[in-house]
């Protein structure tokens, strides 16, 4: 006979098949979503699944978390969210140990953290008070915290947008629209170009939104990029992931506006929510192991067979964009220069976690 | 023959010079080309030693001794036409035709050739000026802004002829310290109607990112392309650089000289003003401890320059030297 715990494990394990099966057919929209379903799902894994201490939790977090993560690799935001749980697990487990209660100090320094051996503790196997639910509620921040970056990154927007501005940005970023609406909210007068990026034509959509909150927009083809370049003041534009060393995993069409605007030395901004920071690096140019492609349809129709037997078409996805090019971040927690992202990475992620 | 450096700009002196050589050649008694041209070049030496960092009267006494050197040529050829002014860089090194070693045989009516060649000269030097501003309408887009620095005749008269056909535009006058002429230029352009922002030297860079274009005015034009231009243009030019601004350059044609810059020594290419304008005298107590210095020209290299415009036309740098060869005669570029 199904007890109430096996029917809610029954339960769990029909969330997590089906969040599996929408991230493999891509019909979840948007790293926003994919984040905060995998912090949701991660909630119930910890407190339905039976677990001793600390060590069997990261194990349970680290299995569950890798099944997610190889059913849609491009998603880095997955692999994000499981490598903050786990630093999360370890945090609590490390201030549990020490019998207090209040919050680790969250200024601490890179020296502190290389002179004192206190950051390696290789046991976790000891028990610990309470920590299923300080675990569940460090948890739960991190869900607020993702919910309000969107909002957190647009309060900023004034402070980089100056009056009677141009200001180019590319396809279609949720953050970014947002940026831009919240200055134009508070009566900032700027224009905005956007890039249509081919061949998926986000940025048209985004042209039309912007013209309805008021802003004074143009669309404009990736060709035209360079010209109107030297007529622009700064770029500001979203991401897909930003990498380890301060680059930038981006929509295609993104290097080559970056290179432009490197040539006539336009500034270039990025607004990202902090759980698109990644870990990992830019190991290989080879572009089957690091870009996603999509039906060769949108770049030229299978119905002009004659020349599609002769030549090869490619779809890609994403764009590298090398941290030189980047002038400045803009995460939920503020500002910061490309070269200052690896801190970043220390302060949410622990080394250990970074190759689950 | 007495000339007075207090003759304002390159243009007077450039025409005061070659008129005076047509009454020179008019006036004083020689019986061949040769020794035409050793009067030429003696006066004209004469004339370059009393301000040397005027360079427009060399340029006009080579452009003289060429003007000799051709007539000479076409006479003793027998033919009345005028040379073919395409002579190509091809024909030059090709044909022994250029090298005339003899200046000593007659020629017939020298004379009232080289003053006519002369006045067209001189006509030329007159209608430099409106050439160039002909050609603004071209350069000058609506909606621009462009960037100058200090006062250009020739500068001024570009942007009024293209307000004049009604051309919307803005333009950053940069003041030039510490002699200001910049300020004096943008009282003019805001009497024809033009659209006039002042900026200090020290702003250059912050607003360079909202220009469009640089159009300067230069002293000479050196003969490897690059500029000697008035003090500041060197560190506008490197502005421009780091945003990629194109610097135009609108330069009369008299002010292209076949010297290059051969020493960074500044006491040797610089000219140096009271340096009263930097600091007062009377500021006496720094005065003794510090050096202060102010240099009226800088020089500005030719990979900073995107376009020269000249009455003949737009040339980029790397041409310059072609227009050399046009103008003067190797042999005279050493007087």
């Amino acid at each position: 006979m199904p007890t109430d715990s096996d029917k809610r494990d029954q339960d769990l394990q029909e969330r997590i098949e089906t969040f599996v099966g929408d991230l493999k057919q891509g019909t979840i929209q948007g790293s926003f979503n994919v984040a905060y379903t995998t912090v949701s799902l991660l909630v119930r894994i910890i407190s339905q699944t039976k677990w001793s201490n600390a060590k069997e939790l990261m194990d349970i977090v680290r299995a569950e978390g890798k099944k997610l993560m190889s059913s849609q690799p491009s998603e880095s935001a997955i692999g994000n969210m499981v490598r903050r749980v786990l630093k999360i697990i370890r945090e609590e487990y490390a201030s549990g140990l020490k019998g207090k209660s209040e919050e680790g100090d969250p200024q601490e320094s890179l020296r502190n953290k290389l002179l004192t051996a206190e950051g390696n503790i290789d046991d976790f196997t000891r028990s610990v008070k309470d920590l299923k639910a300080t675990v569940i509620e460090a948890m739960t921040e991190l869900k607020t915290e993702i919910e309000t970056s969107v909002d957190n990154i647009a309060t900023q927007a004034l402070e980089h947008i100056h009056s009677n501005e141009v200001i180019m940005t590319a396809g279609k970023s949720k953050t970014v629209e947002a940026f831009l609406k919240d200055a134009a909210r508070y009566k900032r007068k700027f224009q905005v170009i956007v890039v249509e990026c081919a061949p998926f034509y986000h940025g048209q959509e985004l042209a039309v939104s912007l013209a309805k909150a008021g802003i004074e927009t143009t669309v404009i083809n990736d060709s035209a990029v360079f010209a109107i370049m030297s007529r622009v003041n700064k770029v500001i534009m979203g991401t897909h992931t930003v990498m380890a060393n301060g680059g930038l995993k981006a929509i295609s069409g993104s290097h080559a506006i970056a290179l432009a605007a490197k040539h006539y030395s336009v500034p270039i901004v990025v607004c990202a929510p902090a759980f698109k920071l990644s870990p990992e690096f830019l190991c290989s140019n080879d572009q089957d192991a690091f870009n996603k492609f999509e039906s060769p349809e949108d770049v030229m129709r299978f119905s002009e067979g004659k020349i599609l037997s002769k030549v090869q078409i490619y779809n890609p996805v994403f764009d590298y964009v090398p941290p030189e090019l980047v002038t400045l971040y803009i995460f939920n927690i503020g500002g910061t220069a490309p070269s200052y992202v690896y801190r970043l990475l220390s302060e949410f992620y622990h080394p250990d976690d970074h190759v689950l």
